[in-house]
């Protein structure tokens, strides 16, 4: 009996009353799944906290659901529209690209653009053979020909790679040219490589054409008997403005498309312009023919855009300077952002449902381990009813969707001080790899991920799941902490996604007296930080429940909202680093990287940002002068002694992981109260890279006071008020001996004088001589 | 190819690791002892003498294919286990079994410093 596994996601994360929501699901091994929606309520099993707690809930969507063995397309590549077949060629053609392979060498076949079917053989295709050889092949469906250049090609060098075909006399002439510049290219011009290569052949056979085949760039048509049409022979590097012709091109002509001159107009099919479609506000997916027949060609699997190209001149770092430096487009061939797998299960959410978190929970065979699902939910309230909101950080959820740091960093345990601890679920999914990776992760070929999305099982999203480097939970099941603590006090609160506010804005935030943010926000949209700093100026609360938050820009996908975008760049603590020239987000036209180097550095929002990172242990917060201070002195009411957050189930205190600290040289508000500040971390808190102009020993947590976390507040006009916990622990300590704790305390005098409208406890102290206790 | 190209070698920086390898693991066997490893076996955490510190950092920077790792059972038991590359499953190291995570840290530690004094 095959192994029993199921995985799932749903075509979205925030639903409200009345709307649809669709579920996908894989399963191996069985034919039926036992569906049960669950409210989840926490979600970490440390004995320091309740463990798992869901509540299940009679619902339409519960039974035995049909499920299957379903297959997901990994890799990015770009399909022509091509209704007409005008690329079925019957005759002789040229094919053309520029291209920078990065993993030429792989031992493995891969398609640079063509009409090629792999099964049968059948077609014409311009790639590189499993030797690292451009090769061109033609086949008829029982033979295939072939002529290759005489060199294996370098990774990450930029080429002008072509074939004229003659199929009158059979002639085929690969052409292959370095177009390598000072910046364009990873080797410069010191090193003596012949990178030209010339090599004609005379085919014994012209090619056949299939009409069912699709005219593919970084991929080939396949079929499988159980899986179908599938796309295989994929390639990885970066192509620019690929292009067919209808005649055998002679070689001074392609010595003028080399120098990135057109074809002669009269002989172009098409010539996918590669530059086009870019605007201020970033370039979808259409790729634009330029040709005759306007043969567009659709990404896949979101080949990333918005990359130099082989005339990039290393001065104008951004597509918006000038796009037509901006041609190439890079593919992953492990690259996944949507499964497309059919659906399983369409549920309508019900009126009456309150908002909060959900799952529809799967089980197969034993319903433990990969024989059981979660597939994880949001409900918004059908119109805002509570005065507490929490934003659910889900953009943070898909930056770290799936990542296998573990595995595959080096970094990982000099960071984490510890060895992994991973589970039978972390081995499936990293030897499967199916479905995609994070923002922490790199493509098999060494690149950094840049997009996640939700429209695939994403592991590490679901409750009881804790982050294997680390050994506790991290993101959503870290957050669950927080939704239990809302639970168990009794809060009515609603709540909403980074999606949701990302494309509403501050309106959605308006309703609420208080909003409350998850324990490591560290992915924000521009949108996002605009509507919460409005909120916080027109009289919002805010309460910042973590570390390491409102830290990178990210950008939504106008046409894939599922899916977000990152680039990691200049400084921060980044898992890779993007290229030079390649800094910009495709998806809004905005520079990515920390929201520090925009000018907008968290502590101008909540009052702190991030300072160190850690991990092994955790610390208490001890409070700061200002915790006596009559204007604040009520936010830690109850709280005896100086000592708050000394338990905790992220290492056992409310302070660590990662740490923010109070800094008024980036925009701390000047009136910001310290109430409680931690310290005297291990050596393996570090400070962050963004706070290093010279590097030096000792900037580590017994030897640099500035590695700590702040627990903050300051007011704001109209009533507002920013309260910040400094530290992604200050969530996991809530549950802590059954909710009863000096972090808990805290929060709640915080929120329940949120919640109450109008003027802010400590207010009416006014004059200085008598705010001090 | 010309007759001045390039032909590709493998990268020359792994003798230079080779040498600071030589050097540390020399300075950690000098500094190896049975208090050091049963300061370990404590698990103590965060805060550790000097000498512990640098051999653990020694354990945490090795090659990838040289670090064990901690695999949580069915049976809730735990299994030392060494990553394969990527992609490939990790495959298990011996057969002992722990009946808790410190103690298979310490299983984890006790390889690497055997690993220290016979390799």
């Amino acid at each position: 009996m095959a192994q029993q596994k199921i995985f799932g996601y749903a075509n979205r994360i925030s639903v409200r009353p009345g709307e649809d929501i669709t579920f996908h699901v894989n399963c191996d091994g069985a034919t039926e799944a036992d569906a049960q929606l669950v409210r989840l309520i926490h979600g970490d099993s440390s004995p320091a906290g309740p463990g798992h707690v869901e509540v299940e809930l009679d619902s339409a969507v519960n039974g035995r659901w049909a499920v299957k063995k379903q297959f997901t397309q990994l890799g990015s590549y770009l399909k022509v529209d091509d209704p007409a077949r005008k690329l079925e060629v019957p005759g002789s053609l040229t094919l053309m690209a520029f291209i920078w392979p990065t993993m030429p060498c792989h031992g493995d076949r891969q398609t640079i653009l063509g009409r090629w079917d792999a099964l049968r053989n059948v077609g014409y295709a311009l790639g590189i053979n499993p030797a690292g050889h451009l090769e061109f092949w033609v086949g008829n469906g029982k033979e295939v020909d072939y002529v290759c250049a005489e060199l294996p090609l370098l990774a990450k060098m930029w080429y002008f790679v072509a074939v004229s075909y003659d199929r009158a006399t059979g002639r085929a002439e690969i052409y292959q040219e370095g177009v390598g510049n000072r910046y364009n290219s990873l080797l410069s011009k010191v090193v003596p490589h012949d990178y030209a290569s010339h090599v004609v052949q005379h085919f014994r056979f012209a090619p056949e054409n299939r009409g069912d085949v699709p005219f593919m760039i970084a991929g080939a048509h396949d079929e499988h008997k159980l899986r179908g049409a599938f796309v295989n022979d994929l390639y990885a590097g970066k192509i620019d403005r690929p292009a067919i012709c209808s005649r055998a091109l002679s070689r001074t002509e392609l010595d003028h498309c080399c120098k990135g001159g057109l074809p002669p107009a009269s002989d172009i099919l098409a010539y996918w312009d590669t530059s086009k479609g870019y605007s201020a506000h970033g370039v979808g997916h259409t790729v634009t023919d330029v040709g005759p027949h306007g043969l567009h060609a659709k990404g896949f699997n979101h080949p990333v855009r918005g990359m130099t190209g082989w005339n990039w001149n290393g001065k104008d770092d951004c597509y918006r300077l000038d796009p037509s430096q901006y041609g190439g487009i890079e593919f992953h061939r492990d690259s996944v952002t949507d499964c497309r797998w059919e659906p399983t299960k369409t549920f309508t959410v019900p009126a009456d449902l309150k908002s909060g978190i959900y799952a529809v929970r799967l089980r197969i065979g034993p319903g433990t381990g990969i024989a059981e699902e979660y597939i994880v939910f949001v409900v918004r309230a059908a119109k805002p009813g509570g005065k507490l909101c929490f934003l659910v950080p889900t953009a943070s959820y898909l930056a770290y969707g799936n990542e296998a740091l573990s595995f595959d960093a080096h970094i990982i345990q000099p960071m984490t001080g510890q060895p992994p601890v991973v589970t039978d679920l972390d081995v499936e999914t990293y030897e499967h790899r199916e479905y995609g990776l994070s923002t922490y992760d790199h493509y098999e070929d060494d690149a950094g991920v840049c997009f996640s999305s939700y429209l695939r099982p994403i592991v590490n999203m679901r409750p009881k799941y804790r982050m294997s480097s680390m050994n506790i939970t991290w993101q959503f099941p870290a957050d669950l902490s927080v939704v239990a603590w809302i639970d168990h006090m009794g809060y009515d609160c609603d709540f909403i996604t980074d999606e949701d506010l990302d494309r509403e804005g501050v309106e959605l935030l308006k309703p609420y007296l208080c909003v409350m943010s998850g324990t490591h926000p560290e992915y924000v949209s521009e949108k996002m930080l605009d509507a919460q700093e409005d909120y916080v100026a027109g009289g919002g609360r805010l309460i910042y429940m973590g570390g390491n938050g409102y830290y990178w820009v990210v950008g939504f996908d106008p046409e894939v909202p599922a899916c977000m975008e990152v680039r990691k760049l200049d400084s921060g603590m980044r898992a890779w680093a993007a290229r030079p020239g390649e800094h910009y987000l495709q998806t809004t036209g905005e520079k990515s990287g920390l929201w520090r180097n925009r000018g907008r550095a968290p502590q101008k929002l909540t009052g702190v940002g991030f300072i160190a990172e850690g991990f092994e242990t955790a610390t208490p917060y001890r409070k700061m002068p200002d915790a006596w201070h009559r204007t604040v002195s009520w936010i830690t009411d109850g709280v005896e002694g100086e000592i708050i957050g000394d338990c905790g189930l992220a290492y056992g205190g409310a302070a660590g992981v990662e740490l923010d600290r109070y800094d008024l040289s980036l925009g701390t508000p000047p009136h910001t109260k310290i109430i409680a500040s931690s310290g005297g971390h291990s050596d393996n808190y570090v400070l962050v890279t963004e706070e290093l102009l010279y590097a030096y020993a000792g900037l580590t947590g017994s030897l640099d006071y500035r590695i700590r976390g702040d627990i903050t507040y300051f007011t704001a006009p109209n009533d507002g008020a920013v309260f910040s916990t400094g530290s992604i622990g200050f969530g996991q300590a809530l549950p802590a001996n059954g909710f009863d704790n000096s972090a808990a305390r805290v929060l709640a005098n915080v929120v329940d004088a949120f919640l109450k409208p109008g003027r802010l406890p400590g207010d009416q102290w006014t004059v200085e001589e008598k705010q001090w206790r | 190819m010309t007759e001045t190209d390039i032909a590709p070698e493998a990268n020359q920086d792994v003798h230079v690791r080779d040498l600071f390898d030589r050097m540390t693991r020399s300075y950690l066997r000098s500094v190896l002892s049975d208090e050091l490893i049963a300061e370990h076996a404590r698990g103590d955490l965060g805060h550790v003498s000097e000498p512990l510190a640098r051999l653990l950092a020694w354990c945490e920077r090795r090659p990838p294919h040289q670090q064990y790792a901690v695999k949580v059972e069915a049976d809730g038991s735990f299994r030392l286990i060494r990553f394969a590359g990527r992609g490939q499953k990790p495959a298990y190291v011996g057969d002992q079994r722990f009946a808790t995570l410190q103690e298979a840290r310490h299983g984890a530690f006790l390889r690497h410093v055997k690993d220290l004094v016979e390799t």
